[in-house]
């Protein structure tokens, strides 16, 4: 599987939750060449495109780019890879109970 | 001592290397057919690349990254594509008219058909890549392309009426043969000329070559804003001159020889063989850069290890694409395809790939997460928004003026 096939898929919790706008990775220590690891996915309820890395932080400027971008993508959330229950083409279910995390970088 | 001397050579290089053979032939196009009522075009289109190069080299220098490293971690793998593709073929065209820029100014010199000099300019230019140091490249390129000051000379030589020149330039001329399309169509070309893609990937890319770090940034800064500026005059001054000589006798400029006529008519031999000096080391020094900016651009995008700075066994695929880069402009060129037709494409497609790149780095450049401390400033977003809105509406008019007016003609 390629990120590509994950991205823009329609996402559904018991009803449908939006699509998924990008993918969260991270990696285990700070040693080079290591593989970075899949944490999750981030679920726009309104866009499927990408949200520019808006998400990660506050940044607001520049500004009408910033304000144009978080509107199409407000109520983004980011869901751990482990709460996803079943993968299908271009659709995710997620297991109920699912926790919403903020997108933002800790 | 040594830093100054530094920041002298870094704005010395940047004026010779700002001219290519888009410039040249786009000016001197322009001059022989508006006179100098376009020059404002130029005057937008510096400043452009002036706002744009200082982003992504600040962000270069600072953060590490080169414009595609950014492109692809910003944008999403869909629109990065898209995004790579169009950069990648406008490059490709540039660096075809460029091969074909030094070749013309060798047959100048030489007689010998400009067919014939191709495979060895595009040889020329592959052993400078393998074998020269980066800094050196650059600096030997950018020098010897500032005897393009002899378009500036040639000018004053002409001793032309310096108010109409003034009248043109804020008036315009009339130009009763000349439709509104044709007008605009050229303004877009003037400004791709002078905001091409390429100057971007390599003065980016360049800056983490050279190992650039926030100390470098004043550096930086005085290259593009007096650089790139006084850059900006030689382009005039090739304007200036067609204007003065072309435009009253009605000649257009097809060929690279018309772009020197005046020249040779206000300075002579002399004068003549330094512009042509500075032709093949300007258009050499541009398809130096933008053979580079071809491997740049997919090395970064895929993750390969690239730069001059590795010995090439350490960035094969990295040399191996500039290798077919070059093989491909060469073929292109042997065809018989007309090296001015190329420019004058390339630089209006140039202007239509121009949001692609230009989006992704003002966005990081005002992100604290890679720039720290040195984030856009307000002032800096103001004017870099303003551009947003020109680089965009030049983008969605470039397409139908070249079909409106084909291509000028």
């Amino acid at each position: 599987m390629i990120i590509t096939d994950l991205l823009g898929s329609r996402v559904f919790g018991p009803d449908f939750l939006g699509f998924v706008s990008d993918v969260r990775f991270f990696l285990e220590s700070e040693t080079e060449g290591q593989s970075a690891r899949l944490y999750g996915i981030l679920i726009s309820p309104h866009a499927r495109s990408s949200s520019l890395g808006f998400e990660r932080s506050g940044v607001r400027s520049p500004w009408p780019i910033a304000a144009l971008v978080r509107w199409r993508h407000r109520g983004s959330f980011l869901v751990r890879w482990s709460d996803i229950e079943r993968l299908e083409v271009g659709r995710i279910q997620l297991r109920p109970g699912f926790e919403r995390a903020s997108p933002e970088l800790p | 001592m040594k830093k100054s001397f530094g920041v002298a050579l870094g704005i010395l290089t940047a004026i010779g290397g700002f001219v290519d053979i888009g410039d040249l032939v786009t000016n001197a196009v322009v001059g022989s057919r508006f006179g100098l009522s376009l020059g404002w075009a130029v005057v937008v289109g510096v400043i452009g690349i002036c706002v744009f190069a200082q982003m992504a080299g600040r962000v270069a220098a600072v953060s590490g990254r080169a414009t595609f490293e950014l492109i692809r971690e910003r944008l999403g793998p869909r629109v990065a594509v898209l995004n790579l593709s169009a950069s990648f073929m406008i490059n490709l065209m540039t660096l075809t008219a460029e091969i074909g820029g030094v070749a013309l100014a060798l047959q100048l010199v030489s007689s010998v058909d400009y067919l014939l000099w191709v495979p060895f300019a595009a040889l020329a230019v592959w052993l400078v890549i393998w074998r020269v140091k980066f800094s050196i490249m650059e600096n030997v390129a950018g020098l010897v392309g500032l005897l393009l000051i002899g378009f500036a000379v040639g000018l004053f030589l002409l001793s032309p009426d310096w108010g109409e020149l003034g009248r043109q330039a804020v008036q315009g001329v009339s130009t009763d043969t000349e439709k509104v399309s044709t007008y605009w169509f050229f303004a877009v070309a003037l400004f791709g000329a002078a905001m091409t893609p390429y100057e971007v990937f390599f003065f980016s890319s360049g800056a983490v070559e050279e190992g650039w770090t926030e100390k470098d940034l004043a550096q930086s800064r005085a290259n593009v804003l007096v650089g790139f500026p006084l850059g900006g005059l030689l382009s005039l001054a090739i304007a200036g001159c067609a204007a003065v000589v072309l435009l009253p006798q009605l000649i257009s400029v097809t060929a690279l020889s018309q772009v020197m006529l005046p020249v040779a008519m206000a300075g002579g031999k002399l004068l003549l063989a330094v512009i042509i000096l500075g032709i093949v080391a300007a258009t050499a020094g541009a398809a130096l850069e933008t053979t580079l900016s071809a491997g740049y651009t997919i090395a970064q995008f895929l993750g390969w290890p690239w730069g001059k700075f590795r010995p090439p066994a350490q960035a094969a695929r990295f040399h191996l694409l500039m290798i077919i880069c070059l093989i491909v402009g060469v073929g292109t060129l042997l065809t018989g395809v007309d090296p001015i037709q190329v420019t004058e494409i390339s630089v209006i497609f140039s202007a239509v790939a121009l949001p692609l790149t230009y989006l992704p780095i003002l966005i990081v450049a005002n992100d604290p997460e890679y720039m720290g401390e040195h984030v856009n400033g307000q002032a800096l977003n103001g004017i870099a928004l303003i551009y947003l809105v020109i680089i965009l509406a030049a983008a969605i008019a470039a397409i139908p003026l070249l079909i409106i007016t084909g291509a000028g003609q």
